[in-house]
């Protein structure tokens, strides 16, 4: 293992994979910062970037978007009550009150310190479970492929969003559109009308972009105020003996819950803080302090929130299934580069894994680097005037689906789900099982074809190979769940 | 609120008509695995129960919805008019080129949200556009529409 990790260090010492890790983690930071423009739009709107790259740095620069965007979103939580992305809405209870005490340095310093060390630790997870885990799962064959999809459809949809309805009818959407194009077995035109751009089906950059992206800026766009920029003097990042003695703890417990929270597709790095805080509550002396501007409750979720990308990069990369919107698009940006992600992955590509993986140990290092010194000019960036923003993302957006195929479809797809995404969100209907699903259907659809021709169509397979049967029960008991505990309460109160 | 929620749950139920009549089109049975038309009809009717029982829910007051407006006011013109900008800048884009649509595309967007001074719009619109230029033409080599001015 070592051996590969030491590997996966050289490729990342490269001075171009040095320059692209810092230029994601950078670009992340700022994504998190700003408020409305969070990491899965930032992840998408950045793809096309990555098109000339080879896809060991394209990846290491998305992830970098991608754990960057966690480090710079307590920022704004801590100075100004305003989350960046929402993984940091538990940041907010606490860290803006330390800010209102006077305590904003060792606030920002005790989030970037505990984001770090969680940060380190879910590496370290990631490089002693993914390599088991693959070794398992390798034995998988289409019906174990398709259950486990379903699975991560099924939880994805279960956690995300207010409403069990509104993601199963988004999930329903994103296979629904996953279909369009030339079916890969028998090659007949499903939806595509005859437009040549739609027989290749719906681009994942142009949906993605325009479900995350387009749709916050048009809600940006929305609004006639943008919030005022921090302007005080930031000092003492360094958290002194007694927080660090208070913070501890919380850290390592934070990192633990956040790393195996999203270790599980489904639950993303918001669950992920929010439980970390419920946890810090739940075992504190004093619970009723928490709210009012306490270094555990800035630590713990903080700390959560970035192990929650370490985990995240399990389902991902050793079992093919995205758990969340962000990774969604990485895997949509993997599969473009001809890359396919699952536990093959580790026998064909292992240099590419640990080189990913190398990576995210430098990159953390780099944003503790930018997040404590320049954590002043972070802050500054909240000055940029949303009528230069919304432009710059439109057109960034634009350009970067135009040379997705050199096509202006692409770009009129964009808006058509930019347009779709605003209202989704303005109804309450998440849009990360729409993107999951049409990334996962093609392959879904492959693995039952291969299942059924297997059995010689019987669907007996799913329910006769022990692993596919216990991931579909899984995923039935994760659908099931909602309904469960509603007639559940109903027994309770009759 | 409420209104916008009903008029989604019956245009997903439109949706789901038109998969299920467009899916019934296709082949349904293969020799070998399942037809092409299983995915997209089976999502098809899952969609349009579900935008039922949504309906359902909205009409029997089951769903919980915030009570407040879909968009705040003023709001609604805005979002509407930078769709309206972006709208105009995919089809000139095409027409007269990448260099002199994005200028026109940040110059409109700018004045219309920042209603700042012209000299400032335009040197702003200016340096975004050479910027966007750098990246994807000089750096990353993407090709950019040239239209019929060639630039």
């Amino acid at each position: 293992m070592f051996e590969h990790l030491i590997a996966g260090f050289i490729t990342v010492i490269s001075p171009t994979n040095l320059l692209f890790c810092f230029f994601g983690v950078t670009i992340g930071t700022i994504i998190g910062v700003l408020p409305g423009v969070g990491p899965v739009a930032g992840t998408a709107m950045l793809v096309p970037f990555t098109f000339g790259m080879n896809p060991t740095t394209a990846i290491i620069m998305l992830a970098g978007i991608y754990y960057g965007a966690m480090y710079g979103g307590s920022t704004t939580s801590i100075l100004m009550n305003l989350p960046g992305e929402s993984a940091s809405v538990m940041t907010c209870l606490d860290g803006y009150q330390m800010g209102q005490k006077g305590r904003a340095g060792a606030a920002l310093g005790i989030s970037a310190i505990g984001s770090f060390i969680a940060g380190t630790l879910s590496v370290l997870g990631l490089m002693l479970l993914a390599p088991p885990l693959a070794e398992f799962a390798i034995r998988f064959g289409p019906p174990e492929y398709f259950a486990l999809m379903t699975l991560g459809m099924t939880l994805v949809i279960s956690l995300v969003g207010e409403s069990m309805v509104k993601g199963l009818i988004a999930g329903a959407f994103g296979i629904f559109i996953g279909t369009i194009g030339m079916d890969p077995t028998t090659g007949i035109e499903r939806f595509s009308y005859g437009i040549p751009t739609l027989l290749d089906g719906l681009s994942f950059v142009s949906v993605s972009v325009g479900l995350f992206a387009i749709s916050e800026v048009l809600e940006m766009a929305e609004h006639s105020s943008q919030p005022p920029a921090y302007i005080d003097k930031i000092s003492n990042l360094l958290p002194n003996r007694e927080d660090w003695k208070r913070s501890i703890f919380p850290i390592l417990r934070g990192a633990a819950i956040g790393f195996f929270a999203c270790a599980m597709p489904g639950a993303g790095a918001t669950v992920a803080s929010m439980l970390a805080y419920a946890t810090e509550k739940k075992i504190s002396k004093h619970p009723e302090k928490f709210g009012t501007g306490i270094i555990e409750g800035v630590a713990a979720p903080e700390a959560a929130n970035n192990a929650a990308t370490g985990g995240a990069m399990i389902p991902l990369l050793v079992l093919g299934v995205p758990g969340s919107g962000t990774a969604a698009v990485m895997m949509g940006a993997l599969l473009i580069h001809g890359m396919r992600p699952g536990p093959l992955l580790f026998e064909k590509h292992p240099d590419f894994f640990w080189a990913v993986t190398a990576s995210m140990y430098i990159g953390n290092v780099m944003l503790l680097i930018l997040n404590l010194p320049f954590v002043g000019i972070w802050a500054r960036m909240l000055k940029i005037p949303h009528a230069i923003l919304i432009p710059l993302i439109l057109a960034i957006s634009s350009v970067g689906v135009f040379t997705v195929n050199n096509n202006l479809v692409e770009v009129w797809i964009m808006l058509l789900f930019g347009i779709i995404g605003y209202f989704m969100k303005k109804f309450g209907f998440p849009a990360a099982p729409v993107v999951l699903a049409l990334i996962l259907t093609p392959i879904m659809e492959n693995a039952l074809q291969q299942s059924l021709q297997m059995s010689h169509q019987s669907i007996s397979i799913f329910f006769t190979r022990p692993i596919s049967l216990a991931l579909l029960m899984v995923a039935m008991l994760s659908l099931l769940s909602p309904l469960a505990r509603f007639l559940w309460v109903k027994t309770k109160k009759t | 609120m409420r209104k916008g929620l009903i008029a989604a749950s019956i245009l997903l139920m439109g949706l789901s008509l038109y998969g299920i009549i467009e899916s019934s089109r296709l082949e349904r049975t293969m020799q070998m695995g399942v037809g092409i038309a299983f995915f997209p009809l089976s999502m098809s009717i899952g969609i349009g129960i579900l935008a039922a029982v949504l309906l359902v829910g909205i009409l029997k007051g089951k769903v919980e919805i915030k009570d407040e407006p879909i968009c705040e006011k003023g709001g609604a013109w805005r979002v509407v008019t930078v769709v309206a900008i972006l709208l105009a800048y995919i089809i000139l884009i095409e027409e007269i080129g990448y260099m002199p649509s994005t200028f026109l595309f940040f110059a409109a967007t700018v004045l219309f949200l920042g209603k700042g001074r012209i000299l400032k719009t335009l040197l702003t619109s200016a340096a975004c556009t050479f910027f966007l230029y750098a990246i994807f033409r000089v750096w990353l080599k993407s090709p950019l529409p040239t239209g019929f001015l060639g630039m």
